[in-house]
């Protein structure tokens, strides 16, 4: 646990010139773009700001700050990841269908959620729970589609609610903290 | 602190609580549910303030796909394809992810909650991510653990009885007329009839693939049946999968080769990706390219680079534990 305000402005402002520079760097060699480089390297001061640190040296800030920045990389690439499966589906749908950017971001940011709730399950139970939620097809036809019995599809379906359950439980706590 | 271990001891309670719940919504969206399923699970949601908690949670989940589903203008078609391609794109087991996720130091309150048991920890035998590991046994028998796999031995004057809690192994059995040996996973029992065969947990079944002699497989419920020779079958509890011919690849990891039969590059990359840290993402273009050869399992970054080299792909590695690969063309 920290405790809050160990971070006043005055310790952010020495962080942020001593660590913004290196930071950038890193992450415009790891994204190889500029833009986004800045925009997260902005974000891992921000995380700093709302949960703050104490660091007995400077070497501790540059860890933290370094796995902060790691960690807003992956969560860029999955967003990237999603955004474009999302453009190739809409790409191969045969009819006319264009949503308001205001639609788009709010089913971006669903399809984001689920996707990361999804990804922690192995892939038949996962695709089960999708093929049950959002395609509402019976067990009977998913048990065809994933070459299993329907009894195992019904455990595919109880584990998956079971986890995404205790995801949003855990993500809720965190959120707390 | 009793604050703090009151606030676990809620949340354990709620946990299993959740299951329950999770198994009435299960059963519920079964269309061929049983009349009275409605009847029962009422009386499970009265029964206490907790189940009806819990149920809300679950409702919640389920809320969440609603707002694809009803939206009036189509967006269902779409979203359920991108939900399904990420998932078919996704090379990475549970345990890589996690893997990748404590690498990247974020996250673990969330992760350990879904992490393997710490019983695992204490296993007798133990081999690390990317480790292959020959043991000779007390009664001259040999196994070997693949990489990340936990197993127990208990040896008895009445039974050879070995335990595998996590993983897969390879085991070539001596003979003892006096005492069977048996390999129990949390799926089965299997009684060797003399013989080599490998063990795979996988999750929510066993596989098991027999190379020399017979293996005796009982998975409860008096359902048993006995696997020869080249044959290679799947089991969960109480339910059989296909009899297949059984995978050379399944013996070949004994001698740290990774044997690829024209199989899809994806499912290359998910074996290898059990015997190294990180994670591997792949194109959809280029995931169903079929793939031959053999590769060297205690050097997965020399293999990646022979993929490299013989199919029309590249790779990059921007950062040491991800790794992208995608057509060369592009």
């Amino acid at each position: 646990m920290t405790t809050p305000s160990s971070v006043h402005g005055e310790q952010l402002h020495t962080l942020y010139s001593h660590h913004h520079g290196w930071l950038f760097n890193l992450l415009k060699r790891r994204l190889g773009c500029a833009e986004d480089a800045a925009d997260l390297a902005q974000d891992a001061f921000i995380r700093l700001l709302l949960r703050p640190q104490e660091f007995d040296n400077s070497g501790g800030a540059r860890a933290y700050l370094t796995t902060v920045a790691k960690g807003l990389c992956v969560d860029l690439w999955r967003r990237r990841e999603v955004e474009k499966a999302w453009l190739d589906a809409i790409a191969a749908k045969p009819e006319v269908f264009a949503p308001s950017p205001e639609h788009t971001a709010i089913v971006l940011e669903t399809l984001y959620d689920l996707n990361h709730m999804l990804r922690g399950l192995p892939q038949k139970v996962a695709k089960a729970f999708i093929f049950s939620q959002l395609d509402g097809l019976p067990y009977r036809e998913i048990a065809v589609r994933l070459d299993v019995s329907e009894r195992m599809v019904k455990k595919y379906m109880a584990r998956a609610m079971y986890e995404c359950a205790v995801f949003e439980l855990d993500a809720a706590d965190e959120i707390i903290k | 602190m009793t604050g703090v271990e009151k606030k676990q001891d809620q949340a354990a309670v709620s946990k299993q609580h959740l299951k329950e719940a999770a198994e009435w919504y299960a059963a519920l969206a079964d269309e061929t549910l049983a009349a009275d399923i409605k009847q029962q699970w009422q009386r499970w949601i009265s029964a206490s303030s907790a189940h009806g908690e819990a149920w809300a949670r679950i409702e919640s989940v389920a809320k969440r796909f609603d707002q694809l589903r009803d939206d009036g203008i189509g967006t269902r078609a779409p979203a359920s394809e991108t939900l399904h391609s990420l998932q078919e794109r996704r090379v990475t087991r549970r345990r890589t992810l996690k893997t990748m996720l404590v690498l990247a130091g974020i996250g673990s309150a969330t992760w350990l909650s879904l992490s393997e048991s710490p019983y695992l920890q204490m296993a007798d035998y133990v081999s690390a991510k990317g480790e292959i590991k020959e043991l000779a046994l007390s009664d001259g028998s040999k196994a070997w653990l693949n990489t990340s796999s936990h197993m127990d031995v208990h040896y008895t004057t009445e039974q050879r009885l070995i335990h595998l809690l996590s993983g897969d192994i390879f085991i070539d059995t001596a003979a003892d007329s006096n005492r069977p040996l048996i390999v129990e996973t949390s799926h089965g029992r299997l009684r060797a009839l003399g013989t080599r065969f490998s063990v795979a947990e996988e999750g929510d079944h066993t596989v098991l693939a027999v190379f020399e002699g017979r293996v005796e497989v009982d998975i409860g419920q008096g359902l048993n049946r006995i696997i020869d020779t080249g044959e290679q079958i799947s089991f969960s509890k109480e339910t059989w999968g296909v009899l297949r011919g059984a995978d050379p690849a399944r013996q070949a990891w004994v001698s740290h080769v990774l044997l690829a039969n024209d199989i899809p590059l994806v499912d290359l990359l998910s074996q290898l990706e059990r015997y190294r840290f990180g994670y591997i993402y792949v194109e959809p273009e280029v995931a169903q390219m079929r793939v031959m050869g053999s590769f060297p399992l205690d050097e997965p970054d020399v293999a990646l680079e022979m993929l490299a080299a013989s199919l029309d792909i590249s790779i990059d590695k921007p950062i040491p534990w991800w790794v992208h690969i995608r057509s060369k063309n592009k």
